[in-house]
């Protein structure tokens, strides 16, 4: 079921009359049966795969702390299950459609990047002895199951996630509770329909390679696809939350303005913040810690391991691998100049200084994303070529600037490009001020109508089922 | 003791971080130092488990949240060493 649907807002709907409707005793089984038709819509073997793994998860997390094994089986299986299963079952074909953003490739098994994730953190803080095993299995399930969250996470730890879901009979029915949940959900909406879905278009055109382009106004034809994938992946988390804050469930947050960021370790403490925060736990700092006495070697290696794991829980494409290297080594680059860095912060004004960091954070984290949405090598590299091929600043703004990446200049095509690139940079401009407004449990009715209307003048409203994200 | 291993710790802080002048406290976090990241930490626990004579294990070290977690477990570590 797409999250940007009518039919997933009646569902949700549906579910929270449920919800406060039945008495506190059967809160926990109306999330376990609306989590569980959710994913048996989309289908049955993700259903099956989900309870077998969370069954066996719960019944072995109690013994692996007395019998090794049981816990070397358990890393085992969900291994398989994370980086076999998610392809294992996609014919051949279709893992090129991955690479090439068609979103056509067929998902399986819903979630299962997402919830191995969950599982295997589980089942390493209770190894390590910094969290006890859960007794209560319909929480356990439905720390997993969760609808809004199962397709593409936050990713969660049980001792903060699961234990609130172990007293969720005692949740009341808030106010404020509601507002917040509809405001964010709304601007999850807008962050989709009106920027994303908008923005992508004009950024296929560039990356299908059918726009004659070439220098600067490619390149921003190439920054477009950063801005889609932020707008689609952070809206889509909005109405995550946003679902969620209905039922009084407070979901970790996976973005914090990240496009402000003044650097690229900045940059990813900010982008998918719950997926960074699992590998720096769980595979970072182990590392980390065993090379401690061999400094900068350890911290280097360590951010490798992270990054390449990172490439391939994204994709198999070699695109994956690029985009996982270049990321490495722009981290690299700010662990070995840390000193020169500060000291520069230091000594120029920082009207200067920030603006300039963002700027040139904004340029070197788009590139990487040129192969992670490029095709192929050969294609993202062909696209670079394009950059730096004949003269780089644009001859004439409206011919070799706003027709190109408006598509060719129909009347409609020049409507889209300067509305959506309106929006997209006023929305970034004003961001802090926007969460100000709609992350909020008061209400701002004069905000939230222009929105509805917004989306209902702007928005596109065939595309709601491809949010990126959902492919990992 | 405790004061003896926050000057030690001090004077840590300040070969790692090539700053005479910092001054640390117990509830000083890696937010408010400009250099202290992952790389500057465990220069530190490296540098401190040298000085001291002990070993941080990885719970303990997962466990920080500000200078005086440090210190605790510093004094932990050394009275179980001393027993």
């Amino acid at each position: 079921m797409a999250l940007v649907s009518v039919f997933y807002l009646i569902g949700l709907l549906i579910a929270m009359l449920f919800f406060y409707g039945v008495p506190s005793d059967y809160k926990r089984w109306v999330l376990v049966f609306f989590s569980a038709l959710f994913i048996g819509l989309f289908n049955f073997a993700s259903l099956f795969l989900l309870l077998l793994s969370s069954t066996i998860t719960f019944f072995a997390a109690s013994k692996i702390r007395a019998k090794k094994w049981v816990f070397w089986a358990m890393m085992t299986f969900h291994i398989v299950c994370l980086f076999g299963l998610k392809y294992l079952f996609v014919p051949e074909n279709s893992l090129g459609d991955v690479a090439h953003f068609q979103q056509t490739a067929t998902i399986v098994f819903l979630g299962v990047s997402f919830y191995t994730l969950q599982n295997i953190g589980y089942l390493l803080a209770i190894y390590r002895g910094q969290s006890e095993p859960s007794t209560d299995f319909i929480a356990f399930f439905t720390f997993h199951a969760f609808f809004p969250k199962i397709a593409s996470g936050p990713i969660e730890s049980y001792d903060v996630f699961g234990r609130s879901l172990e007293t969720i009979g005692e949740t009341r029915f808030s106010t404020a509770n509601l507002i917040y949940g509809i405001q964010r959900i709304a601007l999850g909406f807008f962050k989709k329909m009106v920027l994303a879905d908008r923005l992508a278009p004009l950024v296929a055109n560039v990356y299908g390679l059918e726009s004659p382009a070439t220098g600067l106004t490619l390149w921003v034809g190439i920054c477009l696809f950063t801005l889609q994938l932020y707008f689609d992946f952070s809206g889509y988390m909005d109405i995550v939350l946003g679902s969620a804050r209905l039922f009084n469930i407070r979901l970790s947050e996976n973005f914090n303005r990240p496009l402000s960021a003044t650097s690229i370790s900045e940059l990813w403490r900010k982008w998918h913040i719950t997926l960074i925060a699992w590998l720096t736990q769980f595979i970072y700092y182990p590392i980390v810690y065993r090379m401690r006495k061999h400094n900068r070697v350890g911290v280097l290696f360590a951010t490798a391991v992270v990054f390449i794991l990172s490439g391939y829980w994204h994709g198999v494409g070699l695109t994956f691998l690029v985009w996982a290297v270049w990321n490495m080594l722009c981290l690299w680059y700010e662990i070995l100049t840390k000193k020169t860095r500060v000291k520069w912060s230091k000594n120029t004004p920082q009207w200067i200084y920030r603006p300039l960091s963002i700027f040139i954070t904004f340029n070197v984290f788009s590139l990487g994303l040129l192969f992670f949405r490029s095709a192929s090598i050969a294609d993202g590299l062909l696209l670079l070529k394009g950059v730096f091929t004949g003269a780089f600043l644009p001859q004439s703004f409206l011919n070799d600037f706003v027709y190109l990446l408006g598509m060719g200049g129909t009347q409609e095509h020049l409507f889209n490009f300067y509305s959506t690139t309106l929006f997209c940079m006023g929305f970034l401009l004003l961001e802090k001020n926007i969460y100000g407004l709609f992350y909020s449990e008061k209400i701002s009715s004069l905000s939230l109508v222009v929105l509805v209307v917004l989306i209902c003048m702007f928005g596109i409203f065939e595309a709601g089922s491809n949010f990126i994200y959902l492919q990992f | 003791m405790k004061q003896t291993i926050f000057e030690e710790v001090e004077q840590i802080f300040r070969t790692i971080f090539e700053d005479d002048s910092l001054k640390i406290r117990m509830d000083l976090t890696a937010d408010e130092v400009a250099m202290w990241d992952s790389l500057t930490h465990l220069a530190l626990i490296s540098e401190i488990e040298n000085h001291f004579g002990i070993t941080i294990s990885f719970i303990q070290l997962m466990a920080f949240k500000n200078v005086g977690d440090l210190i605790d477990c510093v004094e932990k570590n050394l009275l179980t060493k001393t027993n």
